[in-house]
């Protein structure tokens, strides 16, 4: 078990250069607090790409009533159809 | 004065220096000495990355977790009292981020793919793979703290008393932790075919 886990372990360490890469990133970080994590950043672009989609989803709904020809279709008398227009409206 | 630090981080649990070493290192740190700083993430990182690992089987979670754990050290260093060493001390605030994470990311856990690349020849290829892949399997049978309990003994050769104070459990319990994760690694592993006293101590 001990040598496995090892083994298990082993494959999953960064190489010398990503150590390295991982390093500058906090030394940056550490020069330039303002500076945020990948994850804050994916969560920042998570959470735009959310408020977009749902922005745009409220724009393309449905705001007005359907078109009279539905109501005519539905009641078979285009002055039914034009009273429930307005009382849909209402 | 920051020459013996590296060496400092390196010695055992309750050394007697290595509070007053720690100290020194600590302030170096704080003051903003980066050298200082860099000697100490090159010590403990690849150690703090396999507990992190162990705990989230994932690199770039592991990877987040080391890299807050180090800001972390660099903001409160002069906040910070090594009482039980440094080395220690960044155990437990890795394992408070990855267990903390652990639970956050409960809902949302990405599949990490195992490539080994131990040996050359196919045949070592392909038993490294299924070794590798069966001990991901079995730890994935146990909870974020058994799996650190298992890595900080196993791995980091740490002993239950000495895990206890990591991980905010008695010694007693911390070795029926152990003891009962161990015994469901050996399970796993016996009952996938892989004889665990052939592989190694266990």
């Amino acid at each position: 078990v001990k040598d496995l886990m090892k083994r298990f372990l082993d494959e999953a360490q960064p190489t010398p250069h990503q150590a390295e890469v991982a390093w500058r990133v906090i030394e940056s970080r550490v020069r330039e607090p303002s500076r945020r994590s990948r994850r804050w950043r994916f969560a920042v672009a998570l959470s735009a790409t959310a408020a977009v989609a749902t922005g745009i989803l409220w724009w393309r709904a449905p705001s007005s009533p359907p078109p009279i020809e539905i109501y005519v279709a539905r009641t078979g008398d285009p002055g039914s159809a034009l009273e429930l227009v307005i009382a849909e409206a209402k | 004065m920051i020459g013996g630090m590296a060496a400092s981080v390196a010695a055992p649990l309750g050394s007697s220096d290595t509070a007053r070493h720690d100290q020194v290192v600590l302030d170096a740190i704080a003051r903003g000495d980066l050298a200082a700083f860099r000697r100490v993430y090159d010590r403990l990182q690849p150690k703090l990355h396999r507990i992190a690992f162990a705990v989230l089987l994932d690199c770039g979670e592991a990877d987040d977790v080391i890299q807050e754990v180090f800001l972390k050290l660099h903001r409160q260093a002069a906040r910070w009292s090594p009482q039980i060493g440094l080395e220690p001390l960044l155990f437990r605030a890795t394992l408070n981020s990855a267990l903390s994470l652990l639970r956050r990311l409960a809902r949302f856990r990405r599949s990490w793919k195992a490539d080994a690349g131990v040996g050359s020849s196919p045949e070592h290829v392909v038993a490294a793979r299924q070794g590798i892949a069966l001990m991901r399997s079995a730890l994935e049978g146990l909870s974020g703290k058994q799996r650190a309990v298992v890595a900080l003994h196993l791995d980091a050769g740490l002993e239950p008393s000495d895990i206890a104070r990591l991980v905010g459990a008695t010694p007693n319990a911390t070795r029926v932790t152990l003891h009962r994760a161990l015994s469901v690694l050996r399970q796993t592993l016996i009952a996938n075919g892989v004889n665990p006293l052939q592989e190694g101590e266990s």
